[in-house]
C-alpha cells in the first residue's frame, strides 16, 4: 500500500507541477510556430517551464494590463524572482538586442511582480553590464511604486555612457552613446505623455533622436524635464502614485531593498 | 423635332395623364432606384424600345438609358440631374451615341439629350421627353418600372458560402484589390453565380460593375474577361470577380444584373461589392516577422481567406471599412506594396544604412549593391565591415565605381557632407547631426578616401573610421503611391527622409528600433481609424523613437 502511494506521489508530482506551467497555470503545449521562433529563436527546442516562460515573456504578457489581478498572478507562477534560473532568464532577455527583444514582457513581468521586480531591476541596473541599463531603465515603464518614478527622475543627472556596440555601428554619422540620464529621459517622458497625458512644454523635447542630438541639446531638454517635475504639475503627476515598494511588514527583501535604493542615492 | 413649347405642353398633358400629384409637390414614397422599360417615338427614327436605370442619391438621379430601333440600331445615353417633387430634370453630356461608335465621339460643347421624367402617383410609370442638341434630335415616352425578383444574382463570400438574399444589398461581400507578389500567387477572386429559373427566349443576362474598380471573369483562372454590358447568353451558371482598386473608403460598389430580351428588361437584381483597402507588411532582412500581426488578424479577420487576410475597419469618422492585409517579403512585394494607389504600408527590417531593403538574404548573404533593393538618397555612408562580419553578408564586395563622389572636382571619391535637418509632426530635429551627400557640390565636410588593408575596410575616414559613401541612388523605387508608410527599422528618418519623402505620410524612427510590436501597431491603428497622433503614441508606449510627417501627395 505504501509503495502504491509512493508511486502516485511519483506520477502526481510531476504532473501537478507541469499543470502550472503556462499562463492560467495549465500546461502550455502550444505548437512553436516559424513567427514565433522568428521572434524568439529560444524557443527551439525549448520545453517545459522555460518555453511557458518564453512564450509568456516574447508573446503573452502585456504590460498594460501589469495592475491585473490575474497578470499579477501569472507573472509569479512563472517567474520565482528568488530563483537564480528565472533571474538568469530574465537577466539574459534584459540583454537582448533587437529584433528578439522582449522589452514588453519584460516591463510586465518587473511591474507586476511589485517591489521584488523593482528591486530586482533596479539590483540588475548595480551590478549588471553598463551596456544593459537603458533597457532596464524602460523595464520600469509599467511600475506603479513611488520608488520608480523616484529611481527615473534620480538617472536624469547620471551622465555615465550606456555603451551600445549594435546601435554605434548601426546608426548614421554623428552617433554618440546615449547616456543613463538620455534613457532616463526617453523613458520618463514616454510614460508621462502616453501613460499619464501630461502636456509636457516643447523645451523638453520628445524624448526621441537622442543618439544623434548633440550633447548640449539633450542636456537643455534633460534640465527642462527636470525643472517641470519640480513644478506643481510635474508633482501632481508623479504624486497619483502613492503605493511604496517598502510599505508593509518589515523584512529582510525589504531592507535589503531599502539598502539598494539608498546604495543607487535614491530619496 | 419637339419645339419647347410642345414639350411644355407634353409634360403637362402627361402630368394630367399620369394623374400626378400638382406641379411641385412631393412624391418622398416613391424610390426610383429601378430599372424602367421604355417605349416611345424618337423624332427621326421613329419608335423605339429601350430601357433606363435611375439612380437617385437624394440631391441627385443619375440616368443611364438604351435604345433600340426597328432597323436594328441601338442607341445609349447617360445624363445627370435633379428630382423635384413628381418630375426628374435631366441633362447629360454630349454621349449619346450608336453602339460601337461612342468611342469615336467628340463632345463639342452642345447640349446633350436633356429633358424631363414625370412620375405617377404610384411610382410604376414615368413620362418623358427629351431633346438632343447636339444632332437636333428629340422624343417622347414612358416608362413602366420593372420589378426585381432578387433571385438572379447570388453572391458567395469569403467562406465559399452563398449569401443570404437579405444580405446581398447590406451586408455584400468583400473583395481584396489584385496583388500578386508572384506569377504564380492565386488571383483573390470571388466566385458569384447568376441564376435563370426557367428559360427565356433570346434572353440575355448583362452584367454591369464599375470597370476601374472590379473585373467579371467566366473562369476561374481569368482567362475570359468579361466587360461590362456585354450581353451573356442567360443560362444559370456561376462567373467570378475580382477587386481592381479600393472602394472609396466606407463606400462600395454594386454589381448588377438585368435579363433581358433585345432592350427589354424582365428581371434585374444587384449586390454590393466592397473592394478592402490594402495593408502591407513588408518583413525585409532583420524583421521581427508577423506573430504579432498575425495575432491580430486572427483575432478580427472576416472569413477564411488569407494571404491577403480580410478584416473589417473603421473609417477616422467612425464608417466601417473592409481591408486586406498582406505579409509580403519580396522586392516585388515591396515594390507592389508602395506603388498600390493609397495603401497602407509598413516595412520591418534592417536600414542597411539607408541603402534600401534586403530581400531573400540567405547565409550566404549579398555580394554586391544591387542585390539590395535600392531606394535611397543619391549617396549614402554605409559600415561596409559590418554588413560583413554582423549583418549577414560576409562576401559582400562594392565596385570603386561604386564609391561616393564629389562629382565637381577632380578627386576621385570625395564626396561632401552636407547637414540637414528632419521634420516631425511637432518640431523640427534641427539638434541632430544628420548629412546627406549631394552628387555634386555642396557646403560641408569634404570626405577622402582612406585605403583599408582590404578593400572593404576603405573608408571615408574623416567619418568616423567605418564608413564609406557609396552611389546608391533610387534606381529601385516604385511609383509612390502609399498613404501611410511606417519604415520599421533602425534610424530609418535620418536614413530614408529624403528618399521616401515628398509623399504621403512617413512614419519614421530617430533611434535604434527593436520592438517587435511597433509594425502591427501602426497597421492595427491604421485599419482601425486611429488618426495618426494616436497611431504615433502607442508605438512611443512601446518605444519612444517614433515621429512622423505629413508630405501629402
Amino acid at each position: 500500500m505504501r509503495r502504491l502511494a509512493l508511486l502516485f506521489l511519483l506520477c502526481a508530482v510531476p504532473a501537478l507541477a507541469q499543470d502550472k506551467e503556462g499562463l492560467g497555470g495549465g500546461p502550455d503545449d502550444r505548437p512553436v510556430t516559424d513567427g514565433m521562433l522568428q521572434q524568439c529563436p529560444d524557443l527551439a527546442g525549448a520545453k517545459g517551464k522555460k518555453k511557458a516562460q518564453l512564450l509568456a515573456l516574447y508573446f503573452d504578457l502585456d504590460w498594460k494590463k501589469a495592475g491585473d489581478a490575474a497578470t499579477q498572478r501569472d507573472v509569479r507562477a512563472l517567474f520565482d524572482l528568488g530563483s537564480a534560473d528565472d533571474r538568469a532568464l530574465l537577466e539574459k532577455s534584459l540583454a537582448e538586442k533587437a529584433p528578439h527583444r522582449s522589452q514588453g514582457g519584460l516591463r510586465a513581468v518587473i511591474a507586476a511582480e511589485g517591489s521584488s521586480g523593482l528591486f530586482f531591476a533596479l539590483g540588475v541596473f548595480e551590478k549588471g553590464p553598463a551596456e544593459v541599463r537603458g533597457r532596464v531603465l524602460d523595464s520600469l515603464f509599467a511600475v506603479r511604486l513611488v520608488e520608480g518614478w523616484s529611481f527615473l527622475v534620480h538617472c536624469l543627472d547620471d551622465k555615465a555612457a550606456v555603451p551600445d556596440h549594435k546601435a554605434a555601428a548601426e546608426a548614421p554619422l554623428g552617433y554618440a552613446d546615449l547616456r543613463v540620464c538620455d534613457h532616463a529621459h526617453r523613458t520618463l517622458v514616454a510614460r508621462l505623455e502616453t501613460q499619464e497625458k501630461a502636456a509636457l512644454p516643447a523645451e523638453v523635447g520628445n524624448g526621441r533622436g537622442g543618439s544623434l542630438t548633440k550633447i548640449e541639446a539633450r542636456d537643455a531638454q534633460i534640465a527642462a524635464l527636470k525643472k517641470w517635475l519640480e513644478g506643481d504639475t510635474g508633482k501632481a503627476v508623479l504624486g497619483r502614485t502613492r503605493e511604496s515598494a517598502l510599505d508593509g511588514p518589515d523584512s529582510d527583501a525589504k531592507k535589503q531593498g531599502r539598502e539598494l535604493l539608498e546604495r543607487l542615492g535614491v530619496k | 423635332m419637339v419645339s419647347s413649347r410642345s414639350a411644355l405642353a407634353l409634360v403637362v398633358a402627361s402630368s394630367l395623364l399620369l394623374g400626378s400629384p400638382r406641379r411641385g409637390e412631393t412624391n418622398p414614397g416613391t424610390d426610383l432606384d429601378e430599372v424602367w422599360n421604355v417605349q416611345g417615338t424618337h423624332s427621326s427614327l421613329g419608335a423605339y424600345t429601350g430601357n433606363v436605370e435611375i439612380t437617385d442619391s437624394g440631391s441627385s438621379v443619375t440616368l443611364q438609358g438604351t435604345q433600340s430601333f426597328a432597323d436594328g440600331k441601338k442607341e445609349t445615353w447617360t445624363a445627370t440631374g435633379t428630382r423635384k417633387g413628381n418630375e426628374i430634370t435631366f441633362e447629360g453630356p454630349s454621349s449619346v451615341g450608336f453602339v460601337r461608335a461612342l468611342d469615336g465621339e467628340k463632345a463639342d460643347g452642345a447640349r446633350g439629350r436633356h429633358g424631363t421624367y414625370t412620375i405617377s402617383e404610384d411610382g410604376t410609370r414615368l413620362m418623358g421627353v427629351w431633346k438632343d442638341d447636339s444632332n437636333g434630335t428629340s422624343g417622347r415616352e414612358t416608362a413602366t418600372s420593372v420589378a426585381s425578383s432578387g433571385g438572379l444574382l447570388v453572391l458567395v463570400d469569403g467562406n465559399g458560402k452563398d449569401l443570404p438574399r437579405s444580405k446581398k444589398e447590406t451586408d455584400g461581400v468583400v473583395l481584396a484589390a489584385d496583388v500578386r507578389e508572384t506569377d504564380s500567387a492565386p488571383r483573390q477572386m470571388l466566385p458569384f453565380k447568376l441564376e435563370l429559373k426557367q428559360a427565356v427566349t433570346n434572353g440575355q443576362f448583362v452584367l454591369d460593375f464599375p470597370e476601374a474598380k472590379l473585373a467579371v471573369w467566366a473562369d476561374a483562372s481569368a482567362t475570359k474577361p468579361i466587360k461590362a454590358g456585354t450581353p451573356l447568353a442567360a443560362r444559370s451558371e456561376t462567373l467570378y470577380m475580382e477587386g481592381l482598386a479600393p472602394s472609396t473608403a466606407g463606400a462600395f460598389e454594386t454589381l448588377k444584373v438585368r435579363l433581358q430580351v433585345g432592350t427589354t428588361v424582365k428581371d434585374h437584381d444587384q449586390g454590393k461589392v466592397t473592394v478592402a483597402q490594402s495593408a502591407f507588411l513588408i518583413c525585409g532582412h532583420g524583421t521581427s516577422g508577423t506573430y504579432e500581426l498575425d495575432s491580430y488578424m486572427a483575432a478580427h479577420k472576416l472569413d477564411k481567406r488569407t494571404s491577403p487576410t480580410l478584416v473589417m475597419g473603421k473609417t477616422e469618422g467612425g464608417k466601417p471599412v473592409p481591408w486586406a492585409v498582406f505579409e509580403l517579403s519580396t522586392q516585388r512585394g515591396a515594390s507592389l506594396a508602395l506603388s498600390t494607389e493609397g495603401a497602407v504600408v509598413a516595412y520591418d527590417g534592417h536600414s542597411n544604412f539607408g541603402l534600401g531593403f534586403a530581400f531573400g538574404v540567405t547565409s550566404a548573404g549579398f555580394t554586391s549593391l544591387h542585390q539590395f533593393m535600392l531606394i535611397s538618397d543619391p549617396q549614402c555612408a554605409v559600415n561596409w565591415v559590418y554588413l560583413r562580419e554582423e549583418q549577414g553578408h560576409p562576401n559582400l564586395m562594392f565596385e570603386e565605381s561604386e564609391y561616393g563622389d564629389d562629382g565637381s572636382t577632380p578627386e576621385f571619391s570625395d564626396p561632401v557632407a552636407v547637414p540637414r535637418t528632419i521634420t516631425g509632426a511637432k518640431k523640427s530635429y534641427n539638434d541632430m547631426r544628420t548629412v546627406r551627400f549631394p552628387l555634386e557640390g555642396g557646403q560641408g565636410d569634404r570626405l577622402h578616401l582612406q585605403r583599408g588593408q582590404q578593400r572593404w575596410q576603405d573608408t571615408h575616414n574623416a567619418i568616423d573610421g567605418t564608413r564609406i559613401v557609396l552611389k546608391t541612388g533610387a534606381p529601385d523605387m516604385p511609383a509612390k503611391r502609399w498613404s501611410k508608410l511606417m519604415l520599421n527599422s533602425c534610424y530609418s528618418g535620418p536614413y530614408y527622409y529624403d528618399s521616401f519623402g515628398g509623399h504621403g505620410t512617413l512614419f519614421f524612427t530617430l533611434e535604434e528600433s527593436s520592438s517587435p510590436k511597433t509594425s502591427a501597431i501602426f497597421i492595427e491603428g491604421c485599419i482601425e481609424g486611429r488618426s495618426n497622433d494616436q497611431i504615433t503614441s502607442e508605438a512611443n508606449a512601446e518605444e519612444n523613437i517614433w515621429d512622423y510627417h505629413v508630405f501629402g501627395n
